[in-house]
């Protein structure tokens, strides 16, 4: 019996070395050859060196999953190969859609709506065994303006918006209602079937749901925000304050999304800002955790390809010189696509302080490589010095986006 | 009931049998063969051996594990989470290098999966957040990598030590501290468990 960490048996120090986070597991094993021997021999090690690197946290909480990690790291390669080679499977559901043009996919459940009903369809997964469904939501007593479901909650929250006034500009009510994905009845687990009615005076509120958190943008006097609400006991828990209104396009993009049950990405004049809610207490301020300077869309392009299409409106402002004085202000959007995991950032490059219209070109970032920066940024992060926006290179972004 | 265990030098151990029945081992020969005659335990020096039948006198009235427990790769996650380690298990653990070493394997050959997992978690600790170098250093182990070999991991790892290295100095508490968990993407995974930071 040898007392030698290098005599050790090897299925000990894989017990070990499985104790160990994934880049001291990487560290161990470039202590000696045995110890590279025996990492590379164990398939749960490699999955913990892989799992790691690309920034991935295993939430499978049964056993069996975690039972097969030669299983696992397979699963993993391929998820990671597939990021790699981004390669879009185009199939096609044969259903009747309404002419609205927005819609929502989440967690197999694609959702588009008109002005009074919403139109639901599971989307058919062969591998998965599920069946293509559909039904039809109707008998909506208020005009639906935008929606947002989650699956996993039966929940479906439905924005109304009434104007009181013939003005446009005028003051507008909206009102969120909770109200039952399946069957479209008052949302059994929520305190009371309609959320809140605030007054606000442009713009379309945009909703999106994490659990029992709802976050929703409104916006007021050019000055928007993002409300997180608790939606089953009907309380606010923070706001956002401070963004600025940017809707060039007066299409519903989202300006923020959330990362996780209680962080939250809000684009805000070309910076993605992280907060961390304190869901625990209610009232306080979301605390900054990070930001990052996204890089702004190659300007020389656009005036390239906006001479091509001379006749598009957009040549008729070029031919007047606007763009080479005009102010830039790129407006990050997200939506969170389903299954893939990560963030479409819509720029919107605007002409002057009218935002009449704009570039708009999409950035998309794996969540993962967020996850990766944010990690990053948290340990760059001084102390006292929150805030602090770490400028990311254009090609820091392909690597990570690659 | 009393067992006598022979440690690899000839030393001659009695012990009670609830004691004796914390190794899977011996609990396996006592069940087949019964205790007529003293149990051989070749590979277990007597110093060792000492140190092992303390242990067992000590947790004598804890719950023995569970076989669906205690396998698998989810048994690490187990041992993980379970981070509270008692203090007399510490006070006992802490000893030099080559009697730990020596513990671990006795544990691992006598089958007894809580000391295996505390000697384990032990090393774990020293490992955590320590370079290439000063695990060397602190094991003893000599770097027997050719040059070649020594670049190309280099290049290998060097994106990955770039990413944690500031982290590794925040992290004092070794395996136990509070892991940084980071956000779990898409909504299909959300609702499995909120990640805590």
């Amino acid at each position: 019996m040898s007392a030698n960490l290098s005599r050790v048996p090897p299925e000990i120090l894989t017990q070990m070395f499985g104790l160990l986070e994934g880049y001291q597991i990487a560290r161990c094993g470039a202590v000696c050859s045995y110890f590279k021997r025996v990492i590379e021999g164990s398939s749960g090690l490699q999955y913990l060196v892989k799992l790691d690197m690309f920034g991935y946290t295993d939430v499978s909480e049964s056993v069996d999953a975690a039972a097969a990690p030669a299983m696992r790291l397979n699963q993993l390669e391929r998820h990671i190969d597939a990021w790699n080679h981004l390669d879009w499977v185009e199939s096609r559901v044969d259903a009747p859609l309404p002419s609205s043009d927005f819609g929502v996919i989440c967690e197999g459940i694609f959702a588009t709506f008109d002005y009074w009903r919403v139109y639901c369809i599971q989307l058919p997964h062969l591998m998965r065994g599920i069946p293509f469904r559909e039904w039809t939501l109707k008998k909506f007593s208020f005009p639906i303006d935008e929606i947002e479901i989650d699956p996993s909650n039966n929940l479906l929250v439905v924005v109304s918006m009434a104007v009181d006034h013939p003005d446009p500009a005028a003051l507008k009510t909206v009102t969120l209602h909770l109200r039952t994905l399946s069957d479209n009845s008052p949302h059994p687990r929520a305190i009371s079937p309609s959320l809140f009615s605030v007054r606000i005076d442009r713009g379309y509120p945009m909703v999106r749901v994490m659990g029992h958190l709802l976050g929703v943008t409104l916006c007021f006097r050019r000055e928007l925000r993002v409300e997180i609400w608790d939606w089953m006991i009907g309380e606010k828990l923070t706001v956002v304050e401070n963004m600025r209104y940017l809707d060039p396009f007066r299409r519903r993009y989202s300006p923020f999304e959330f990362l996780s049950a209680t962080s939250l990405v809000v684009g805000n004049q070309g910076v993605l800002e992280v907060y961390e809610i304190r869901v625990e207490t209610p009232g306080t301020p979301p605390v900054h955790t990070a930001s990052f300077c996204m890089p702004r869309p190659n300007l020389d392009e656009y005036r390239s390809s906006i001479f091509r299409n001379r006749d598009s409106h957009l040549s008729h402002r070029i031919q007047c010189g606007n763009l080479w004085e005009c102010s830039s202000f790129p407006v990050p959007s997200f939506r969170l696509a389903e299954d893939t995991c990560y963030l479409t950032i819509r720029w919107a490059v605007c002409e002057g302080p009218d935002f009449v219209r704009g570039l708009e070109t999409t950035l998309h970032v794996p969540l993962s490589s967020l996850r990766r920066l944010l990690r990053m940024q948290m340990l760059w992060k001084y102390p006292g010095k929150s805030g602090r926006a770490v400028s990311i290179s254009r090609m820091a972004l392909q690597l990570i986006a690659g | 009931m009393i067992v006598s265990l022979v440690s690899s030098d000839g030393k001659l151990y009695q012990v009670d049998e609830a004691v004796a029945r914390r190794s899977g081992v011996i609990y396996t020969v006592l069940e087949d063969i019964g205790n007529q005659k003293p149990i051989p335990l070749l590979n277990v020096p007597s110093h060792v051996l000492k140190q092992v039948i303390e242990y067992c006198e000590y947790h004598r009235t804890d719950p023995l594990p569970q076989d669906a427990e205690w396998s698998g790769p989810a048994r690490a996650e187990l041992v993980r989470r379970k981070a509270v380690v008692s203090d007399w298990d510490k006070k006992f653990i802490d000893c030099d290098q080559t009697l730990l070493f020596e513990i671990i394997q006795a544990a691992s050959y006598l089958d007894i999966k809580p000391l295996l997992d505390l000697g384990c978690k032990t090393v774990a600790n020293m490992m955590t957040g320590k370079s290439v170098e000063d695990i060397r250093a602190l094991f003893h182990i000599e770097n027997d990598f050719t040059p070649e070999e020594e670049t190309a991991m280099q290049v290998e790892r060097s994106e990955f030590e770039s990413l944690y290295n500031i982290m590794i100095k925040s992290m004092a508490g070794g395996v136990n501290a509070p892991v940084t968990s980071l956000p779990i993407p898409g909504k299909a995974r959300r609702r499995l468990r909120a990640p805590h930071y």
